[in-house]
């Protein structure tokens, strides 16, 4: 729960200087959608990495909305995580293979219904898609609900330093390997 | 268990039930040869290092490894395997077109900045990586193809095919412009692709046969196998099989039986328990109808939810999402056989999970 009580002392901060100081709310937002300290509870937040997020006005809501609950004590609690891998998408649910990202060890199968994909993830659900799948009871508001929140992974784009490095390794695998 | 005596051969079948299958040959009294890579989940250390050292071998005499083919069931951890043995050369199929092939599987690789499991090639290209560091030699699969020779030790590989690799080619065409760092790379062909070998020990000869499949065309997969191999068929028969892809359906076909084994073959597979699991049990089936000598790596293991902590088990039951555990099931297939002696049949050892599969 510290990590619950820097970010009310970051947003404190932040308002006092006014929401302006975007790089605070960055920060503040950036943490609340931090996998491993608070996994997301809301619409907004749902399959949404902060570095996608364009407007700087989509990303106020988030933090706006998190300061009004945090005025309860929310939490994630008994939570088990799992990186999951989609293998087959079928008309109502796909397939994927989980790695256990709470006991590690071996892997699992499972399938979910299309329907447990938010709006935003859609487009990202491909056979070979990673996403993260967590479970547990959402303490928020006062009230405690079971929760199963997928989301899907984005990655960026590979930018000029990733081609460079590409070709790089072409290079190097080529000219020092003795090839037959 | 000891090292294999002097003129003996040894090959080594290991399994691990869902989490893929390593071979092990041992030729010609002092080279050994890896084919394939698979883990213990957690672990992460390559099944077959592991073997060798707990019969004493020595890693320095490991001359080759041999990777089949890029599923994840038989490259894990292939790029120790590398890193160990300082002496093995690498052998694997490729695309004709080596900048074309390097390029796919850097672009491939690069994902490993963002996210290391979306990454396919990953161990591969860490392969290539190690081998690289000592102006290694990687060698390319192709039927017909001799990959080791020594004394009176051959291994040949009969697959993929020329028209399998121009697909490949091909592939690789349409697959390089739409990299997704986001999703793994789906490759169409991959058991296609697979290396089938051909051993020939002195008098004995062994097939091993990777995950090839049966596929419609003879010009690639088994067909092109039984009708166009310059290194099988005519008589030269093999008294051990490695069945093909954990014992499907799709990569049986009688020929294979009739044409390019003896009569009752000692026969040895690996069972898969992802999905649908394999072999199926018809499956088992059809293949003792050609032999009284079939082995598994482990028995079939029954669909369950994996073991943990009696609130999250409430947890996921409660929310109804059925979760079915891929079991890690080691076993290990030893069979060995004199060289030079002729008259001399495989001694079979089981270790760990390992059986021998009798009729019901």
């Amino acid at each position: 729960m510290s990590t619950f009580f820097n970010l009310t002392d970051g947003w404190s901060k932040a308002t006092s200087k006014g929401i302006t100081e975007i790089e605070q709310i960055d920060e503040f937002v950036k943490a609340y959608n931090d996998e491993d300290h608070c996994p997301p509870l809301t619409p907004w937040s749902i399959g949404r990495d902060s570095n996608v997020v364009n407007s700087d006005f989509e990303r106020i809501p988030q933090a706006i909305l998190y300061r009004q609950s945090s005025m309860y004590d929310n939490y994630f609690s008994k939570t088990q995580r799992w990186l999951g891998h989609v293998t087959s998408i079928n008309d109502a649910s796909f397939s994927a293979v989980l790695q256990d990202l709470t006991a590690g060890g071996t892997n699992e199968l499972a399938e979910f219904d299309l329907e447990e994909v938010s709006d935003e993830d859609v487009e990202l659900l491909q056979k070979g898609a990673a996403f993260y799948w967590s479970i547990g009871y959402s303490h928020e508001n006062g009230q405690i609900s079971k929760k199963s929140i997928i989301r899907f992974r984005r990655i960026p784009a590979f930018n000029q330093a990733d081609y460079d490095e590409i070709l790089d390794r072409v290079s190097e695998l080529k000219n020092s390997l003795i090839w037959d | 268990m000891n090292a294999p005596l002097y003129g003996e051969a040894e090959i080594t079948l290991i399994g691990t039930g869902g989490y893929g299958e390593s071979i092990l040959l041992f030729l010609n009294n002092e080279d050994w040869i890896i084919i394939d890579s698979c883990v213990e989940p957690g672990n992460n250390y390559p099944a077959s290092l592991q073997y060798l050292k707990s019969i004493g071998a020595n890693l320095d005499k490991v001359v080759l490894v041999i990777c089949t083919h890029w599923h994840n069931d038989h490259i894990r951890g292939i790029s120790q395997v590398i890193k160990e043995c300082i002496n093995a050369q690498f052998c694997f199929s490729r695309a004709h077109d080596r900048e074309k092939f390097l390029y796919f599987v850097s672009s491939d690789y690069q994902k490993s900045n963002y996210d290391r499991l979306n990454s396919s090639s990953l161990e591969f290209v860490d392969s290539l990586t190690e081998l690289a560091k000592r102006s290694g030699r990687a060698i390319t699969a192709l039927e017909n193809k001799i990959l080791y020779n020594q004394g009176n030790c051959h291994v040949y590989a009969l697959s993929p095919s020329e028209f399998t690799m121009e697909a490949f080619d091909n592939e690789l065409a349409q697959l390089i412009p739409g990299i997704n760092p986001n999703i793994k790379a789906i490759r169409q062909t991959p058991n296609a692709r697979s290396v089938a070998i051909y051993v020939k020990i002195g008098e004995h000869a062994a097939l091993l046969g990777a995950d090839l499949e049966v596929s419609s065309n003879n010009k690639e997969g088994w067909l092109n196998i039984l009708d166009n191999s310059l290194v099988v068929g005519n008589g030269k028969k093999a008294s051990l099989f490695k069945i093909s892809h954990h014992g499907s359906g799709n990569g049986y076909h009688e020929r294979i039986f009739q044409e390019l084994l003896h009569p009752n073959p000692v026969s040895k597979l690996t069972p898969w328990n992802k999905a649908d699991g394999l072999p199926d049990p018809q499956m088992l089936g059809v293949y003792l109808t050609h032999t009284d000598q079939l082995y598994m790596t482990a028995p079939y293991i029954s669909k369950s939810p994996k073991k943990r902590d009696k609130s999250i088990e409430k947890l996921i039951k409660s929310m109804n999402y059925e979760l079915s555990e891929i079991k890690y099931k080691k076993g290990i297939i030893s069979c060995r056989i004199k060289i030079d002696d002729i008259g001399d049949t495989w001694r079979i050892i089981l270790r760990e999970n390992s059986l021998k599969v009798e009729h019901d």
